[in-house]
């Protein structure tokens, strides 16, 4: 929470035209980004893109959204979340587009980050994924670092005060210590969660999996995400996605490219807009994919879309 | 002089490299260099005997030719558990006392060598392959790399090791613990007296081409070779090489003040030694009847065996590794070197204890408990060095059907509280089981099509239910599973973003 006050403050700063050190380094970013203003009213609540190649729609969407120093500070770690899940290359949209990932995990260091850490406790066996997703050659390029997170020992055990069921869950070592943490999973639908999307991919940063499907999935995958550490960016892959026989697909019958992008701090907003993108592809309801209202009822954020200051972008 | 100093030292080196590399791949095995390893133990022997059918005859006739040539080089260069002893018998040589060094020259242990060379050639005629697993020095190498060496160095890095398995690797310290306490006071015995590797290349080393010969006019019987032999096979009284228990180290050659010990051309048709046939006619006496006696003990006692232990086990309590085929195969080519519970990634290969028969005890097995099959990994075939996990197109091993499904719905999550789950659809890369929707509920329960089922054990692995309320049930003949129906492709369009 203080984080979010902490940017509110900044941005208000930036709006009055405070000159003050972190006004400073906002300013002197955005004159990178023709033809902006930052300024609250000029930075929407979402902004979804589609048309382009992962870099591209990335590059407009976080211009739009202010900036990456807008949410990275200099000398913060990072953790740049992925869905890393399955052992498969990336046209089978089992796994966040490492073409993304990497833009991500560069524009983060570009922005001052002093680290950014990047993991997912994976499904498959965690060698396979990592190398195969295409993830780890794409952010040890960026000049990211790929952490483990395939044992036990790399997780600690975490309160969520405010969860339901999961009253306690072992969350990833990188994301207890990292400063902000960005989000970024895939588009799929999911056998168990009906979707998988920002909240979903919470799991990847838990330990136990299995008590998370033995506990009410639904809630747990809401419990996680109540967690104090909130990203400062939740960013859907949509470039590929998978409509059927997901998470983990079978063939590239199951994949669609629709070359899209979702981008908020809104965790509730930004899958409820993914969920609805989805079902022009196949039937999904914001029921079926219970946890994400479940996730507003603590307060995460809203499924009103309507209310909210979208920018749609077709490139 | 220089010639042999350069070759003692090519053999270190090939030795040291062939030692390190074999361990380092046991040991701490990398997944990217698959390809080097499967090199390394496509040149062991005895896999390439029993996988004679499947790509080992090259290696047979290589090994076979080099012997014949060269002597038992083998022994020397490639034989991970001989090089083994050789680096222990050195360290012995280094902390013993030089002076209290004499003559170190043994009689051979006939009667025991050929008597059990004889009995592992007559059992493996019959199919009966479980004295290999006891004897042959790779597979017993590999035993104890994997079960000793690996969780040791699980332990150093500090991660778990989930193959773990007492009764392997107390089995393992006890034959490393004897090996080399007899390495270390004696040498080769190992490889002179049980080691059917070394008795039957022993059987050629005698005729070889390049031989170690000692020329009777200028030797002084020093017995400086002999006391440099960790073969113990110069009697340098006589003097005479038993060329059958030499393993070409060269150390003699190099020690020999007077140059009448030599590596050389021993096809030449000149006179004999003298005293050489007398000495053979009194061995081989012996041999015969060990021959005989050993032939019939063990010819009778291996049909029994196979006759008490012929009826067909259908159902197995463990699933094999793919490309088994049946477990009558496995048993036939495996000799549980355990390179496979060595390279599988997902820990999952481990040894057999009771779950094959006693036949098949410490022969890979497979166990969900803490993972499954990685459906495009296929590393326990490219480096079974017999072919007992008989290598297969990827999407051939795709199809290997190790186990099915069985679904217990009374146990699942979703039945028993009404919850989402759908963790083993979530795993399953074939769909065997899918999450389907029911009438009169809102939630998905699975529903399995066991004949799409490879039995990868990804559901059993990660069914979060106690009891579990999926399991794959172990087929002791692996088939072929059918081939995934795949949808058809339909390109949606989408122009909106749906909100």
């Amino acid at each position: 929470m203080e984080r979010r006050h902490f940017l509110k403050t900044a941005v208000l700063g930036a709006v009055a035209g405070t000159v003050g050190l972190k006004g400073m380094k906002l300013f002197a970013s955005e004159k990178t980004a023709p033809g902006t203003i930052p300024g609250k009213d000029n930075i929407p609540d979402m902004v979804a893109i589609m048309g382009g190649e992962p870099e591209q729609l990335y590059a407009r969407a976080i211009q739009e959204m202010g900036g990456m120093s807008r949410y990275i500070k200099p000398g913060m770690k990072v953790v740049v979340k992925p869905n890393i899940g399955w052992d498969k290359s990336p046209e089978y949209a089992a796994c966040t587009n490492p073409v993304l990932v990497g833009a991500i995990v560069r524009d983060c260091l570009a922005a001052g980050a002093s680290q950014v850490k990047v993991f997912d406790h994976t499904c498959d066996h965690w060698r396979g994924c990592y190398e195969n997703s295409g993830i780890q050659e794409a952010v040890k390029q960026a000049g990211g670092e790929m952490v483990n997170a395939h044992e036990e020992r790399y997780f600690r055990d975490t309160e969520l005060p405010q969860a339901l069921r999961m009253k306690t869950a072992k969350i990833h070592e990188a994301l207890l210590e990292c400063d902000a943490w960005i989000n970024v999973p895939v588009l799929k639908n999911h056998g168990g969660a009906r979707m998988t999307l920002c909240m979903k991919n919470y799991m990847g940063i838990v330990w136990d999996r299995r008590y998370m499907h033995s506990n009410d999935l639904q809630q747990c995958i809401a419990d996680a995400a109540t967690y104090e550490k909130r990203p400062v960016l939740n960013i859907v892959d949509g470039y590929r996605i998978m409509t059927q026989n997901g998470p983990k697909g079978r063939s590239l019958e199951d994949v669609q490219t629709p070359k899209a992008l979702f981008m908020s701090q809104d965790i509730v907003a930004v899958d409820t807009a993914a969920t609805q993108f989805f079902n022009q592809f196949r039937a999904m309801t914001l029921e079926d994919a219970s946890h994400i209202l479940l996730a507003e009822k603590h307060q995460l954020g809203t499924t009103k879309l309507d209310a909210l200051n979208i920018k749609r972008i077709r490139l | 002089m220089q010639l042999y100093g350069f070759l003692r030292w090519a053999r270190r080196i090939i030795a040291l490299a062939v030692f390190t590399g074999l361990a380092y791949f046991f040991i701490a095995f990398s997944a990217k260099a698959t390809a080097l390893w499967s090199a390394l133990l496509g040149l062991q022997i005895v896999p390439g005997i029993l996988g004679i059918a499947t790509g080992g005859l090259v290696t047979v006739i290589i090994v076979f030719l080099l012997t014949l040539l060269f002597g038992r080089v083998y022994c020397s260069l490639l034989c991970p558990l001989g090089i083994y002893q050789d680096i222990v018998y050195r360290i012995g040589l280094f902390l013993r006392n030089k002076k209290k060094r004499r003559t170190r020259y043994t009689k051979p242990h006939n009667t025991l060598r050929y008597s059990i060379l004889i009995f592992v050639v007559i059992c493996v005629a019959f199919s009966f392959v479980v004295p290999l697993v006891w004897l042959d020095p790779y597979g017993l190498f590999g035993k104890m790399a994997t079960n000793i060496g690996r969780p040791l160095a699980y332990i150093v890095s500090g991660s778990k090791y989930d193959a773990w398995n007492l009764a392997a690797f107390l089995i393992s310290a006890v034959i490393l613990v004897a090996l080399t306490v007899t390495a270390f006071f004696k040498g080769r015995l190992y490889c002179n007296t049980i080691c059917p590797v070394g008795t039957l290349l022993g059987l050629i080393s005698r005729y070889s081409m390049f031989r170690v010969k000692i020329d009777p006019g200028s030797c002084t019987h020093c017995q400086l070779c002999s006391m440099n032999c960790k073969a113990f096979c110069i009697d340098a009284g006589t003097p005479v090489i038993d060329n059958s228990r030499c393993v070409v180290c060269l150390n003699c050659v190099s020690k020999c003040a007077k140059g009448s010990i030599r590596y050389r051309f021993a096809w030449t048709p000149k006179k004999k030694l003298p005293s050489v046939p007398e000495k053979k006619q009194q061995s081989a006496g012996t041999n015969r009847r060990a021959f005989l006696l050993a032939a019939m003990g063990t010819g009778a006692g291996a049909i029994l065996l196979n006759r008490f232990t012929e009826k067909k086990i259908i159902n197995i309590p463990k699933a094999m590794p793919p490309g088994a085929g049946t477990l009558e195969r496995l048993k036939d080519t495996c000799i549980a070197c355990h390179a496979c519970i060595a390279a599988c990634p997902a820990h999952i290969i481990k040894p057999a204890m009771g779950a094959f028969g006693w036949q098949g005890f410490l022969l890979p097995s497979v166990s969900y408990d803490n993972g499954f099959c990685g459906f495009d990994c296929q590393k326990c075939q490219e480096v079974c060095p017999s072919g007992a996990l008989q290598l297969m197109p990827l999407e051939e091993k795709k199809r290997v059907k190790m186990g099915v499904v069985k679904l217990m719905l009374e146990n699942c999550i979703v039945e028993k509280y009404g919850t989402d789950c759908g963790a083993c659809d979530e795993h399953c890369p074939v769909k065997a089981v899918r999450m389907t929707p029911r009438e009169g509920s809102d939630k998905l329960f699975p529903k399995t099509t066991p004949a799409l089922c490879i039995g990868c054990g990804g559901c059993e692995f990660i069914c979060p239910a106690r009891p579990k309320a999926i399991v794959v049930i172990p087929l002791s003949e692996q088939r072929r599973a059918d081939a995934p129906v795949i949808d058809a492709t339909i390109n949606i369009e989408v122009d909106g973003f749906g909100f």
